[in-house]
């Protein structure tokens, strides 16, 4: 009845559990509200715990039935507890100060989750075991369910429990009425296609910008002839302004429309979704999913349970009812003509860049910034791709072409001791500017840097790709784990110049260079989060889009004979020698390109940020995406860059968890999340297989 | 025509141009370093006081990178991959062995000496034992759990695995034990048999103070400082080294390691169990960097989560600089490069805080003009 891997695989996650619990994990660490007074992380983490416990247990016996896999799943659940508990005897018997100081992030256990509101250890440890059990139990239950539904639920509960987690970063980003009048136009011009059907492509987009424009007069008269009141569904809590919803009340010609368009393009969205792609139909549903929980989480102060229970609807539904649609919009998509399919890819692309574009008025600064981290991070990870995607090189030093591209556009732009060694080699120009009323722009006035942003920016990029190939020509010869060393070798060697106090007047030492001028457009300056943002969206797009020509080049073909075997690249007439000068070249150049951006828009440079930890990141998100592809690049940049970045309340564990993904990553899909598909053989004779598979 | 082949051969100019420009750079470089040191010497702001210090430090600091090296060394012999983990072994050994120490030396609720100050060379002894069973546990595990599923796919995929284990090692000691540094407790052990009646030291007065003292030796007419720990733990690692030397070449699982490390195949089909012997190459190259993280931390008294680091990078230059995968070479390129590191800044006047560079360069141009390193066979292709 009980496996014979039961125990051992539920001991494994005991053992895990206990280090957890030293860690602090379960007490008041996770002292912060998942679900307003329901539900903690700490109890989230502990139930967590203790439900692995029993999939684990119930895995290990599978195709044995329902009753055996409940059983172990029991066994578990109860086997990981009893760990737990015997934690909390140890905890009652050990003095505290004795505990605390090895365990140094320790904290007292009353009131965590591990003793389940009792104030001593026996009944605690005894209602441990009970629920560690039902909790297994459970568990061996939903083990036993059908894969989908599994996901389904699984999915569901991650996504109320993110939404949940970092409630206090996405509280202000949408007001209910907006996402309602935008997923309702999306949802009802997809369900008009399905119900009218549709003879040609041409009717599709019409039923679509139909649907648009009748939802974007119903909400426009409801608007304004509600006066939007506040406290209404339509206008929401005071503390957030709806912004698509006040267009029709501000009521002149611009305003209005762009209320039309965004209608009709989300109309336009809904019906050509019904005949996309996979991945294109299903993002039109996530987005919509998400931004009606957002609407939800924002029509109240704290995610309660009624809420929770709405969000859960929504992505149950969601996760529930998109495979069998995406099914079935693939099938269509793969049965239209070519010039259709064009066309209705090219809206998708169009509702994308428009949601990009107006997507900074809604978040906050916190979140532009985030963002803004992330895809000076995609602007690495796409020159990064470049050296190990495509041409199998692996570089350890990528930060090295980062601090360059920074400290030279900063140098450049920033009074310096090349443009005023008199004030500026004083260090204290501060001091001498007390008078001004700004000291940044004071010291401007009075010592401008060299150059503006944008004639220093392409001799950054120039600079840093230059000594990247510079680099790269006494490691030619280097491979695999050498070169990362070697290449290691120069992060740390820069890192350590640049720091030093020996370089101190042009670098600026430990303290960086600071007051590097935003980039400013004409009399626009460039200076918050979300002005930047549009820069940031221009260079990713930029940097995509070149990377994609250079792979498919000759140049790129080139890389891939190389990366794959060198000699047989050297003799089919590749000069090896030049393809991976190149490869460094170019990695490099986007590496400087994007540390340039990240001087200018934090508006100073620290060399403690350049540590080997920025390599490694980099490396990572390219290898966690999927190497050799594009959008692996920006998956890997929004799980590993964002996703930590927006859970600050995890900040402490955030690099725990990111060396655990890493691993994790590595054992089980070392192809990593995205794998590219395998390039093309031949345009001809493939061009149209490519076309049917719904690239 | 034999010298015209030779001399062409020499400089390569037609043929790689990269290669013949990487020589050139080279030895100017070289001849830079020369003409600097010689200018320090010869104004008087090195001499030869200044080189017997650096060779005295060199040896301790030295010893102990031979001893994290000689676990590069063994893995990659074995594996031809780089445990970027060994570094965090290392950093395991010291803080456990941290834990030990500290215990030891609580006063006993009666009152009266410690356990450390009553028996203090056994403490030690023990500690050194609990800081190379913690560093073995560390490392067994880390070969089952993250390597050996991955013992066949690309070199790359268990580069990444490797660095992955790192940061989550150290994240785990720094979450599970916090991130304040933690200090070895000051311990004195006066050896009476050794007199130094004219250097009266605070605890041993006139006896020799093995641990702490710090004595002035006379050479010529000037005189270094010494401390008699350095000579403790080049012995120790003498001593450990030699051990391992018999291990590999007199025993029988030593000569399964070889075996292995030649052909694995080959070696599970002579009765190998090639899953065991890489677990005792494991095995053996924790308990050395675990014994070197408790020497290190007596003489560096400093533990934090991150102290591997370092050592680890500096030990794998000293891995490289002897070739990598050869015993004998990761000792002397250790203690080259503990030389190296303590007599350089001083004699090419770089400024203390540039000191860690001088090994990444060492490291940097030992890859480029020597992969193979001073000892090492020419390496193949398909090996570098």
């Amino acid at each position: 009845m009980i496996g014979k891997n039961t125990l051992r695989n539920a001991a494994y996650v005991g053992v895990v559990a206990i280090l957890l619990a030293f860690m602090d994990v379960y007490s008041s660490f996770g002292e912060k509200d998942v679900i307003a007074d329901f539900f903690t992380l700490s109890q989230l983490l502990f139930y967590a715990t203790l439900f692995t416990g029993g999939v684990v247990a119930a895995r290990s016996v599978t195709g044995r039935g329902l009753g055996v896999s409940v059983l172990n799943g029991m066994v578990g659940g109860a086997l990981v507890a009893a760990i737990l508990a015997l934690v909390v005897a140890f905890v009652d018997a050990v003095p505290f100060e004795g505990i605390r100081f090895v365990f140094a992030n320790f904290s007292p256990l009353e009131g965590s989750a591990l003793m389940q509101g009792q104030a001593d250890a026996l009944p605690a440890m005894i209602l441990l075991v009970v629920i560690g059990a039902v909790v297994g139990g459970i568990a061996g239950f939903i083990a036993q369910l059908p894969l989908r539904i599994q996901n389904t639920l699984f999915g569901t509960v991650a996504a109320v429990v993110i939404i949940g987690v970092l409630q206090g970063q996405i509280n202000r980003i949408v007001t209910l009425g907006d996402a309602l009048a935008i997923s309702l136009t999306f949802f009802v011009a997809y369900m008009a296609v399905k119900a009218l059907g549709f003879k040609s492509n041409l009717e599709l987009l019409l039923t679509g910008a139909g649907v648009g424009v009748a939802s974007a007069i119903l909400f426009g008269v409801a608007a304004s002839m509600t006066g939007m009141e506040r406290d209404t569904l339509l206008r929401g809590s005071q503390q957030l302004e709806p912004i698509l919803l006040m267009l029709p009340v501000v009521g002149d010609l611009l305003s209005l429309l762009v209320f039309g368009g965004v209608f009709v393009l989300f109309g336009l969205y809904g019906a050509v979704a019904t005949t996309l792609g996979r991945q294109m139909h299903d993002a039109g549903w996530y987005f919509m999913a998400v931004t009606l929980a957002l609407g939800v989480l924002a029509s109240a102060r704290a995610l309660d349970v009624p809420l929770a229970l709405v969000i859960f609807v929504i992505f149950g539904l969601t996760f529930a009812i998109v495979p069998t649609l995406s099914v079935r919009a693939t099938a269509i998509y793969e049965s239209l003509p070519r010039p259709a399919r064009t066309v209705n890819r090219r809206v998708f692309f169009v509702v994308v860049l428009v949601i990009l574009l107006v997507v900074p008025p809604f978040m906050g600064a916190s979140l532009a910034n985030t963002l803004n981290l992330v895809m000076i991070y995609i602007i690495m990870g796409v020159g990064m791709n470049v050296m190990i995607g495509y041409a199998g090189l692996l570089d350890l030093g990528y930060v090295a072409s980062f601090a360059i591209g920074a400290y030279t556009a900063g140098i450049l732009t920033a009074p310096s001791i090349l443009t005023c060694p008199g004030v500026v080699d004083q260090a204290d120009a501060f001091n001498l500017l007390r008078g001004y009323e700004d000291t940044v722009l004071g010291l401007q006035q009075v010592c401008p840097g060299l150059m503006t942003f944008w004639q220093a920016w392409p001799i950054a990029i120039f600079v840093s790709g230059l000594t990247g190939m510079m680099l790269g020509v006494p490691v030619m010869r280097l491979r695999g784990d050498y070169l990362a060393i070697v290449t290691l070798g120069f992060g740390e060697i820069l890192q350590r110049i640049l720091i030093s106090s020996t370089f101190k007047p042009l670098f600026g030492g430990p303290q960086g260079v600071g007051r590097i001028p935003v980039p400013t457009l004409g009399d626009i300056e460039l200076a918050r989060s979300t002005e930047v943002y549009y820069l940031f969206l221009l260079v990713v797009a930029l940097g995509a889009v070149v990377v994609l020509r250079l792979a498919s080049s000759r140049l790129g073909r080139a890389w891939r004979a190389l990366r794959d075997d060198e000699d047989v690249a050297e003799a089919m007439g590749i000069n090896t020698t030049v393809a991976k000068l190149l490869a460094f070249g170019v990695s490099s150049a986007f590496s400087g390109m994007g540390g340039a951006l990240f001087g200018a828009s934090l508006q100073g440079i620290f060399p403690n940020s350049f540590t080997l930890l920025v390599s490694i990141n980099v490396l990572s998100l390219v290898i966690l995406g999927g190497m050799g592809g594009i959008p692996g690049v920006f998956i890997g940049a929004f799980v590993l860059v964002g996703m930590p970045e927006i859970l600050r309340e995890l900040r402490d564990y955030r690099l725990l968890a990111f060396g655990v993904l890493l691993v994790v990553t590595m054992l089980m899909r070392p192809d990593g999340l995205l794998p590219p598909q395998p390039p093309k053989l031949s345009e001809q004779s493939t061009a149209h297989k490519q076309a049917a598979a719904g690239d | 025509m034999v010298q015209t082949t030779s001399r062409s051969s020499f400089l390569r100019l037609g043929k790689d141009p990269i290669q013949t420009f990487l020589y050139l750079a080279g030895g100017a470089l070289l001849l830079y370093v020369l003409v600097v040191a010689l200018g320090n010497v010869a104004a008087g702001r090195y001499g030869l006081r200044d080189f017997l210090q650096g060779i005295v430090l060199g040896l301790a600091q030295g010893s102990i990178y031979a001893l994290i090296a000689l676990g590069y060394t063994l893995v990659y012999g074995v594996l031809r991959m780089i445990n970027f983990a060994h570094s965090e072994v290392f950093m395991a050994g010291a803080y456990i062995g941290f834990f030990a120490i500290n215990a030891f030396s609580q006063t006993p609720e009666s009152g009266g000496p410690s356990f450390l100050e009553q028996n203090t060379v056994l403490a030690l002894l023990l500690t050194i034992i609990v800081g190379m069973t913690a560093s073995s546990i560390i490392a067994v595990l880390l070969e089952r759990i993250a390597y050996r599923p991955l013992r066949r796919a690309p070199r790359l995929v268990s580069l990444i695995t490797a660095i992955g284990v790192s940061i989550t090692l150290q994240q785990l000691f720094l979450r599970l034990f916090g991130g304040g540094t933690r200090s070895y407790p000051v311990v004195n052990l006066c050896f009476e048999p050794l007199q130094v009646p004219d250097q009266v030291d605070r605890v041993c007065g006139t006896a020799m103070n093995l641990l702490q003292g710090r004595y002035r030796l006379p050479i010529g007419e000037q005189e270094i400082i010494v401390r008699p720990l350095y000579f403790i733990v080049f012995a120790i690692a003498l001593v450990l080294m030699t051990t391992m030397w018999f291990i590999v070449q007199r025993t029988k699982v030593g000569k399964a390691m070889r075996a292995v490390a030649e052909d694995k195949n080959t070696a599970s089909l002579m009765g190998i169990n090639v899953d065991r012997i890489i677990v005792v190459t494991f095995l053996l190259g924790a308990t050395l960097a675990g014994a070197a993280a408790v020497m290190f931390a007596v003489y560096n008294p400093q533990v934090t989560p991150f102290m591997g680091f370092f050592p680890g990078v500096k030990a794998f230059t000293a891995a490289v600089l002897g070739g990598i995968g050869n015993i004998p070479g990761a000792m002397a390129g250790g203690l080259l490069l503990g030389i190296i590191e303590s007599a350089a800044p001083g004699m090419l006047g770089i400024p203390s805080q540039l000191e860690d560079v001088v090994a990444f360069s060492v490291l940097v141009l030992i890859m480029i003009f020597r992969p193979s390193g001073i000892f090492g066979e020419a390496l193949t292709k398909s090996r570098a």
